[in-house]
């Protein structure tokens, strides 16, 4: 094949290009489809509430992925400092996934109940006046910033084309109830999702349920990070055991 | 072909830009080109020695020569290479490992008090809550009391080493509204880690507030 032939076309070039940057990629990943062993067999993880997913919308928007990964990898160091390493498992309802690469603040995977509601708003609004080396921005508006809400039934409906199970009627509500008991279907319901958000609210640290913010959306989305699973009801070697 | 024969010989690309530029199309230097084979020779050991290709369902190659050995509920498990394994081979087979374990099996059974009473115990708990103050607790606790940024009054302290204790697991303001203030870290930490940092917090704290040594 004459460099003539590749250099000349940009179609050739872009082709071949394309080609031999897919099979790095592919190569990694097509395995991973193709083992069950992927995705762990684990208790206690479920889809988002309303609240959180539009708390993790808010986490996206504001780029805090850019800062923090989600992500504890299998190593001592990460062990020690963060807790167990995260679960493919634990991510399964994720989109996108917000693993991130990079970490100029701390990962947050396991954030969730480490620090009260009050000290994520303090921190959020101000963070250097709780920690007062941290590099991160002051996100003076989603104290006061009233949470849309108004179109969360479409998030839902969204996530669910792309196979996260929130019910939309009664067989889908019943598959909910065996999966995650009634408790949990009864969040995931979309039809009720309005009334459920706003039942969350009422928990959060201001108790101002009228009028809902972004920081009530992204506290809760925070609290809720990698608390799902009890490692606690799983032996030391059980998650090695799906590798 | 241009190859260690011809070296003289320069071919082009073959191709003309803006009517006279040409490209001429050198092998790069023998280094990097030995380099890039041994990558090649290298990816084949690789796919033989590590887990490499699936075949569906759950097989897989596991790779050959590498095995992990840890323990898990007292049963060696021999795994094939993998990160999982591995840090619990790390974890479990480090140099120190196994007195690390007998010191926290015995701050699991001793009190606080004795904890305190032992130097031994007291130095290995010092070591271990050090680390985990500064992890967990330094962020609203400060680590003096003049930058206890938002759990200042915690270290006013006059609740004893027993207090500090079941802080630590319970923590403070469950079921109130808004939830609590500081989280219950049984379910985040182990017992003995509870243990340690209780003694070093209530020494931390009669420290600071306390210039001599009240019991």
């Amino acid at each position: 094949m004459k460099h003539e032939w590749i250099e000349t076309h940009t179609s050739h070039f872009l082709i071949l290009t394309l080609l031999v940057i897919s099979i790095g990629g592919l190569v990694e990943i097509v395995p991973l489809f193709l083992i069950k062993n992927t995705v762990e067999t684990v208790a206690g993880v479920r889809p988002y509430t309303p609240l959180e997913l539009l708390g993790s919308n808010i986490y996206q928007r504001e780029g805090c992925y850019l800062c923090h990964s989600q992500m504890i990898r299998p190593l001592q160091e990460e062990w020690l400092r963060y807790g167990h390493y995260s679960l493919a498992a634990e991510s399964q309802f994720d989109h996108p996934f917000l693993w991130g690469a990079r970490r100029i603040g701390p990962d947050l995977a396991r954030v969730g109940g480490k620090y009260s509601n009050t000290w994520h708003i303090q921190h959020i609004t101000a963070p250097r006046s709780l920690v007062s080396r941290s590099r991160m921005p002051n996100y003076l508006w989603l104290k006061d910033r009233p949470l849309q809400y108004s179109d969360i039934e479409a998030h839902l409906r969204a996530l669910v084309r792309a196979g996260v199970p929130y019910s939309e009627n009664q067989e889908q509500y019943d598959k909910n109830v065996a999966l995650f008991g009634k408790d949990v279907a009864n969040r995931l319901v979309i039809s009720r999702a309005r009334e459920n958000l706003l039942a969350q609210v009422a928990g959060n640290a201001d108790g101002n349920v009228v009028s809902p913010t972004e920081m009530d959306a992204l506290v809760a989305y925070l609290q809720i990070l990698g608390t799902l699973v009890d490692f606690k009801k799983y032996d030391e070697g059980y998650f090695a055991r799906f590798r | 072909m241009l190859d260690a024969n011809h070296p003289m010989v320069v071919q082009t690309t073959s191709h003309i830009w803006d009517g006279d530029i040409q490209e001429f199309n050198n092998l790069p230097p023998r280094g990097w080109w030995r380099a890039f084979y041994a990558t090649v020779v290298f990816s084949v050991f690789y796919w033989i020695v590590h887990p490499a290709w699936p075949f569906g369902g759950d097989y897989y190659t596991k790779g050959i020569l590498n095995k992990i050995e840890y323990q898990s509920q007292g049963v060696t498990v021999y795994a094939h290479w993998n990160t999982r394994a591995l840090l619990l081979h790390t974890l479990q087979q480090q140099d120190g490992a196994a007195g690390r374990k007998e010191y926290l099996e015995k701050i699991t059974a001793a009190s606080p008090r004795e904890i305190v009473a032992d130097v031994e115990l007291m130095a290995f708990s010092r070591s271990l809550a050090k680390r985990l103050f500064g992890d967990n607790c330094v962020s609203c606790h400060g680590n003096n009391v003049a930058n206890a940024s938002f759990g200042g009054a915690w270290f006013a302290g006059g609740i004893g080493l027993e207090g500090f204790q079941q802080t630590i697991e319970n923590g403070i303001g469950a079921g109130s509204r808004g939830g609590w203030v500081m989280p219950a870290w049984k379910n985040r930490l182990s017992v003995p880690e509870i243990k340690a940092l209780a003694v070093y917090a209530s020494q931390l704290s009669s420290a600071r507030t306390e210039p001599t040594d009240k019991k």
